[in-house]
């Protein structure tokens, strides 16, 4: 199950998650992603250190907000994913476009720093 | 080694019943790991039937009768007085082993001759698992053969075009124009078929080298939870692409199965990419796992089309491809499941599934763990 708390610092957004994203929360977080596009937000931090797994579908689904994102010039980030998010991330090839940190105020300045 | 197996001294009607010598005789020589004594015929399954007569004349007046009450029996011993002119002999009775005896020869050469009927009957079991066996080994070389070489000749055929093609001139580099073909697809094709090859190939190879004998195995301790999430990881990239949404679920408090990592791998990696190959895009599998008494539990379901009703039997078979295409155009060689019961077995696991047609599939493994310190081995 997954929650979703949002933020915003200045031009960036910061989408913190926990628990997990699996098929009955791919809707909840794709209405997220596409509110913040409609909003032209192309800047995004996504806490991940609390969430325990994410899926295929929401995987795709940040990988089309980050590259719609990279477009306007924005990014995506993340800080520190756990271990099933961030080895499924190295699974698919993301880690380079998707890159992780250690702290919210670093991700917070490489997205702003953009 | 003595015959160990269900022994029945079945007393002739008039009989004075006196069967204990003999019953003693037999447990002396510890060949018998049951034996019953009664004055009718056996009525269930025994190794071995000692009819105990009053008459020669009248045992060999009703063999065949006696032989059809002795039902099930796999070997049976006639002893009658008077039967030393006959001599003891051995006849073919049907399925089974039969012996004349003289009840004068006394219980312990009657025991000794019961023994000697025990071990053909376990002879003879053992040289009919052999021919089993062969059978089965000389109709699987010809299976694999047939099916390699009609499975090995699409791809090999696709590439010998793809040659031809290339050969020819008439592919070019990013060409729109008219009949010119873009060399980027042929490469493709060529991928798809070497993809084709590679898959059949290693699944025939370990099919045959798991159904020619058992392989040796090491059971060491493996967490299930860690195989399947690498395995998982893996596939991410194929759900991805059909927009199947790949969900695991895994039980925190589940402890370690006794299997080997690359196997459970080979089992998960089956099973979930199966569900991914008959979901439709933007359908979704779920892989969870959860502990079950003596072990765990790996299940793999999806939003596929199912298993139909008469598939259902021989799906974990060789070759048994059914009637549900890949949605991806993902090569299949039917040995994927027959593979999968392989190896669970090995580790003396077992797996099943549970479908219905048009609603998808939901397959269950169930791999043993550990004994807990103190239990029995099981022999």
């Amino acid at each position: 199950m997954m929650e979703l708390t949002e933020e915003r610092h200045g031009g960036v957004d910061v989408l913190t998650l926990r628990g997990s994203i699996h098929a009955e929360d791919n809707a909840a977080f794709a209405r997220v992603l596409s509110r913040l596009r409609r909003e032209g937000r192309s800047r995004l931090v996504i806490d991940a250190h609390g969430l325990e797994y994410m899926n295929s579908r929401a995987i795709g689904q940040l990988v089309e907000f980050s590259r719609e994102a990279r477009l306007e010039g924005g990014r995506v980030v993340l800080v520190r994913p756990g271990p099933t998010v961030a080895k499924i991330l190295h699974a698919v090839g993301l880690a380079s476009l998707i890159p992780s940190y250690e702290t919210t105020e670093e991700a917070l300045a490489a997205c702003a720093g953009q | 080694m003595p015959g160990t197996g269900d022994v029945v001294v079945w007393l002739a009607h008039g009989r004075d019943g006196d069967a204990s010598g003999l019953v003693e005789a037999l447990r002396r020589r510890g060949i018998a790991s049951r034996i019953h004594v009664g004055d009718s015929p056996p009525d269930g399954k025994a190794d071995l039937v000692v009819r105990l007569s009053d008459s020669i004349a009248e045992e060999d007046a009703g063999l065949a009768e006696r032989l059809a009450s002795a039902g099930a029996a796999r070997a049976m011993l006639l002893v009658a007085p008077q039967a030393a002119s006959a001599g003891c002999r051995r006849a073919e009775g049907g399925a089974r082993c039969v012996f004349l005896a003289d009840r004068a020869w006394g219980d312990d050469a009657l025991a000794a001759l019961a023994e000697l009927a025990l071990e053909c009957v376990r002879e003879r079991a053992e040289r009919e698992r052999e021919k089993a066996y062969l059978d089965g080994l000389a109709e699987a070389q010809e299976s694999f053969v047939a099916i390699a070489s009609h499975d090995l000749r699409t791809p090999v055929s696709t590439l010998r075009l793809v040659l031809d093609l290339l050969r020819s001139g008439l592919a070019q580099v990013r060409t729109k124009q008219p009949g010119r073909i873009d060399i980027d697809e042929l490469f493709e094709i060529m991928g798809r078929s070497l993809d084709k090859m590679d898959v059949f190939a290693n699944d025939i190879i370990e099919a045959w080298r798991l159904y020619r004998g058992r392989p040796e195995v090491r059971p060491e301790p493996v967490s299930l939870n860690a195989v399947v999430e690498d395995i998982v990881a893996g596939m991410f990239p194929v759900a991805m692409q059909k927009d199947i949404a790949l969900d695991l679920v895994k039980d925190q408090s589940l402890g370690p199965i006794l299997a080997e990592p690359q196997r459970v791998g080979q089992v998960a990696a089956n099973l979930i990419g199966n569900a991914i190959k008959y979901t439709p895009r933007g359908g979704s599998v779920k892989v969870l796992t959860r502990p079950e008494p003596g072990g765990a539990i790996l299940e793999v379901s999806d939003t596929g089309p199912g298993i139909a009703e008469s598939e259902r039997d021989r799906l974990f078979q060789r070759f048994a491809r059914g009637s549900a295409r890949a949605t991806g155009g993902e090569p299949s060689t039917g040995l994927g499941l027959f593979i999968c019961r392989e190896i669970v077995e090995l580790y003396g696991g077992r797996i099943w599934f549970e479908s219905e047609p048009g609603h998808g599939a939901r397959f269950y493994v169930f791999w043993p763990g550990p004994r807990p310190e103190g239990s029995q081995a099981r022999k």
